[in-house]
């Protein structure tokens, strides 16, 4: 029983899209964010390594930092195609974490790519390129696989993965905060707070934080309500008449701290953190038109290796 | 996890597995101890005083005003998270001449300051300064900090 809702049988479409959805995300991040993560090569002060890098007596070699900053949008790519992906698949989940970890490990830890990380290391050891995948022309077209657990697990996994992050949120609010988190205060505090550092820093405070803390303040007080319910009650995103209200619940906190705080999340703010909760093999794919590369491969399923 | 399974899985390893998975991410919970990517999550979850002191640094002009100056003036990043971490370790580690030296040299040199009726060439000094301020007030009305600690002075070369 526990095993069949752990491992639900799945096509293998439904793992690959969200293998597609995971590398395009962070094909996209690592690019747009290329600068910052550049710039860890050449910082010296404050070095204080953590995660798979804690080990580290000091900061990496600046050529290494680059080489891995340069592989991982390459690797993100290669997972997005699925083009050679028993061995990109796992490269690109070690290079993003350690190149994600890195940036982390000079004196602030930074939490908007930690699912991110998580999900590329549960990709990486699944069969997720079963199916989109571009292939040589030298190797035959098969058949698309059928339903099997293998393709269901993956994505149970880290659909348990997300409740579970959300869960230790709202744990850490009320372990943190008290009780008192939930009167609205602590919110305002904190919109206050990014507003007016950025105000001090010469920055463009939000206008919608100077809208909502001048005339709105009354709603925060549901807001942090809400916001703890819906972290503390993620499991119940497993069941599927419960998800997408769920899932709009959680959207709507990010959008909201992206409006008044321009603290952006973009993992859970464009919805990839939230797909391995639905049948993503239902999207109409035939719409999209045929694919750039038709005539140099296929984007096909390629079914698992023949035996032997 | 299979990737090219033959045959299939004994039925203990998934379920063993996943329950392994989510007690390795939900582990610094019990632990109390935040890393990455396994983290106790714990972004907002502090309770924040109405009041703050927040470490910057402003320019003063020939009149004696303090103007503010935009982020890449005083940390040199567009981030402001950064720049506050800068500004603060400055300030910490007893470096705030040497910061404020350096924000002199980026306003000559950028000419960069978010009040715009007081361009570089009016700024005589910066100050570094760590200024208290109530929170709501000033993000929803704009109210001037309540006091201010200057940290370190230096002129703006012309």
């Amino acid at each position: 029983m526990i095993g069949r809702w752990l491992a639900p049988p799945a096509p293998a479409r439904r793992l690959a899209v969200f293998r597609v959805l995971v590398g395009a995300f962070a094909l996209v991040y690592l690019t747009v964010r290329f600068p910052a993560f550049w710039a860890t090569a050449t910082l010296t002060d404050g070095f204080d390594p953590v995660g798979v890098l804690a080990p580290l007596d000091g900061p990496l070699p600046a050529g290494l930092v680059r080489a891995l900053v340069i592989a991982a949008p390459l690797l993100a790519a290669a997972v997005t195609a699925g083009l050679w992906f028993r061995v990109t698949g796992p490269a690109f989940a070690a290079v993003l974490l350690v190149v994600l970890t890195y940036r982390s490990s000079w004196g602030r830890l930074l939490y908007f790519d930690n699912l991110l990380a998580l999900h590329a290391l549960v990709l990486a050891c699944s069969p997720a390129a079963d199916d989109l995948a571009v292939r040589s022309r030298s190797r035959p077209a098969s058949p698309p696989p059928a339903e099997d657990p293998r393709y269901g697990w993956p994505l149970r996994l880290c659909a348990l993965i997300t409740v579970t992050t959300y869960v230790l949120a709202g744990v850490a609010k009320l372990r943190i905060g008290g009780l008192a988190w939930l009167n609205g205060d602590t919110l305002a505090h904190h919109i206050a707070f990014s507003a007016s550092r950025l105000e001090v820093l010469g920055g463009t405070p939000s206008p919608a934080a100077r809208l909502v803390l001048s005339d709105g303040l009354w709603l925060l007080t549901p807001a942090a309500v809400a916001t703890v319910v819906l972290e503390l009650g993620a499991p119940l995103a497993l069941w599927p008449r419960l998800r997408t209200p769920w899932v709009v619940g959680l959207w709507g906190f990010h959008a909201a701290v992206a409006a008044t705080m321009f603290v952006l999340f973009p993992y859970p703010l464009v919805a990839v953190a939230f797909a391995p909760l639905y049948r993503l093999e239902r999207w109409r794919w035939r719409r999209l038109g045929r694919p750039p590369w038709r005539g140099r491969g296929t984007w096909c399923p390629v079914g698992p290796a023949p035996p032997g | 996890m299979e990737r090219r399974s033959r045959r299939p899985l004994p039925g203990w390893v998934r379920p063993a597995v996943s329950v392994a998975v989510v007690a390795l991410v939900a582990s610094p919970a019990l632990r109390q101890r935040d890393s990455y990517p396994l983290s106790t999550y714990p972004v907002y979850a502090e309770a924040r005083p109405a009041m703050a002191r927040l470490p910057t640094a402003v320019g003063v002009t020939a009149a004696g005003d303090r103007v503010r100056l935009s982020p890449t003036v005083i940390g040199a990043s567009d981030d402001p998270l950064i720049v506050a971490d800068r500004v603060g370790d400055a300030i910490a580690d007893g470096r705030a001449e040497r910061l404020c030296r350096a924000i002199a040299d980026r306003a000559v040199a950028g000419g960069d300051v978010t009040d715009r009726s007081a361009g570089p060439s009016t700024l005589t000094g910066v100050e570094v300064v760590t200024e208290e301020i109530d929170l709501v007030a000033t993000a929803a009305d704009g109210a001037p900090p309540r006091a201010r600690t200057v940290h370190a002075a230096c002129p703006v070369a012309p």
